[in-house]
């Protein structure tokens, strides 16, 4: 989080102007408010990863689409959640990095 | 038996029949033989596969096995892909999956079955993960209830197997358990792989309760629901990670698994107290 929070500023707004796409690889359920992501594999290694998307995350998750861009996400996370534009904005890039490090979102 | 008369091995209601090219005295016999049509039909070829001039969506286990799609065929081995010799075993599926060929090279087992670890177990999950169920790591028992106790290796399910049977409960598998489902019910079956205990049985009966065990100090219970139990599930499981489609299947059915019964995580004293303290739940 500090690492983040470390690149607010311009980095941290050209990062919100990226748009993500989900990978193709990635087999995910919605379980109540939360969400399941689980890569597809070519190997042994790391079998473990099976990850739980809280229900912030789990909704960043649904509005990536290949579209929109961080900014935007941003913004409705912000109207849906009850969330400063500030605390979305961190939010949102903390998830987007945590996402787009196990590869489920992709730079588009 | 006479040479191409079938043998059939069935496992959680899932039958696989093979057919010999080779003398009726060396082939695999099979314990039984189920009275319903084979879901798969192997033909069993003694002399090395053909080559393979693509190896796509590959899955390599290391060692032990791989897999790889090569055309329209489904192709399992029982060695990496990067192995020096080739695999004493090899299943090259039709597309259906209904049928096939299995090259053996090497000395011919001496056990029922023709494919022999880890190859049965991986063509089990392949076949579950067609939307039939799915394998678990995990320890069933039949107290007239059924419990599912999972765990990863060395959290216990050998040490509550011994402890139920002991008991006069009776264990299904000690490490190995495919839960199905039927008409909104979930059964558990028991399987003949890993495990420990010899004492296992083959026979079925609807789930419970469902516990992910862990060693205690004390007996206790902490209900688990939604994503979490779930994932628990899910780590406890082996899924098709090489299929999406069949990952796919496996996660909606572990939510329905977690949806319809109780589910815990249960710390355990090995003794007596804790058979009833999972009764009582």
């Amino acid at each position: 989080m500090d690492k983040i929070q470390g690149e607010r500023g311009n980095g941290f707004m050209h990062f919100l102007e990226k748009v993500f796409k989900k990978n193709e690889a990635m087999v995910f359920r919605k379980i109540g408010e939360e969400c399941i992501l689980v890569p597809v594999r070519q190997g042994a290694g790391d079998l473990e990863s099976i990850y739980t998307l809280n229900e912030t995350a789990a909704r960043i998750w649904d509005l990536v689409d290949g579209t929109a861009k961080g900014t935007e996400i941003r913004d409705k996370i912000t109207e849906e959640f009850d969330v400063t534009p500030e605390q979305a904005e961190k939010d949102l890039v903390h998830h987007l990095k945590e996402l787009a490090a196990i590869k489920a979102i992709i730079e588009n | 038996m006479t040479q191409g008369e079938p043998n059939t091995l069935e496992i959680a209601g899932i039958s696989v029949s093979w057919l010999c090219d080779s003398k009726p005295d060396e082939c695999i016999r099979a314990p039984s033989v189920p009275t319903h049509p084979s879901d798969v039909t192997l033909h069993i070829r003694n002399e090395p596969p053909p080559p393979f001039p693509t190896k796509e969506k590959p899955f390599d286990a290391g060692q032990t096995w791989a897999l790889f799609h090569s055309g329209n065929r489904l192709v399992l081995q029982n060695a990496g892909l990067g192995a020096r010799t080739p695999p004493p075993r090899c299943l090259i599926l039709a597309h259906d999956l209904k049928s096939g060929d299995l090259h053996m090279t090497g000395n011919t087992p001496q056990d029922t079955d023709p494919l022999g670890y880890p190859l049965n177990q991986v063509l089990w999950i392949v076949l579950l993960a067609q939307g039939r169920g799915v394998l678990f790591h995990a320890c069933g028992t039949d107290d007239g209830k059924g419990y599912l106790f999972l765990g990863n290796s060395g959290d216990g399910k050998s040490t509550t197997a011994k402890l139920l049977f002991d008991h006069g409960l009776a264990v299904l598998n000690d490490d190995r358990i495919i839960v199905r489902e039927t008409k909104g019910v979930f059964w558990m079956h028991g399987t003949p792989w890993h495990g420990d205990f010899k004492e296992h049985s083959s026979h079925a009966l609807p789930v419970d309760k469902l516990f992910f065990l862990r060693h205690g100090k004390k007996n206790s219970a902490r209900a688990k629901t939604g994503a979490e139990a779930v994932s628990m599930l899910l780590a406890r499981a082996f899924p098709p990670f090489w299929d999406k489609q069949g990952m796919a299947f496996t996660i909606e059915f572990c939510q329905r698994l977690v949806s319809a019964i109780p589910c815990y995580e249960l710390t355990f004293v090995p003794d007596a107290r804790m058979i009833d303290f999972v009764r009582n739940l």
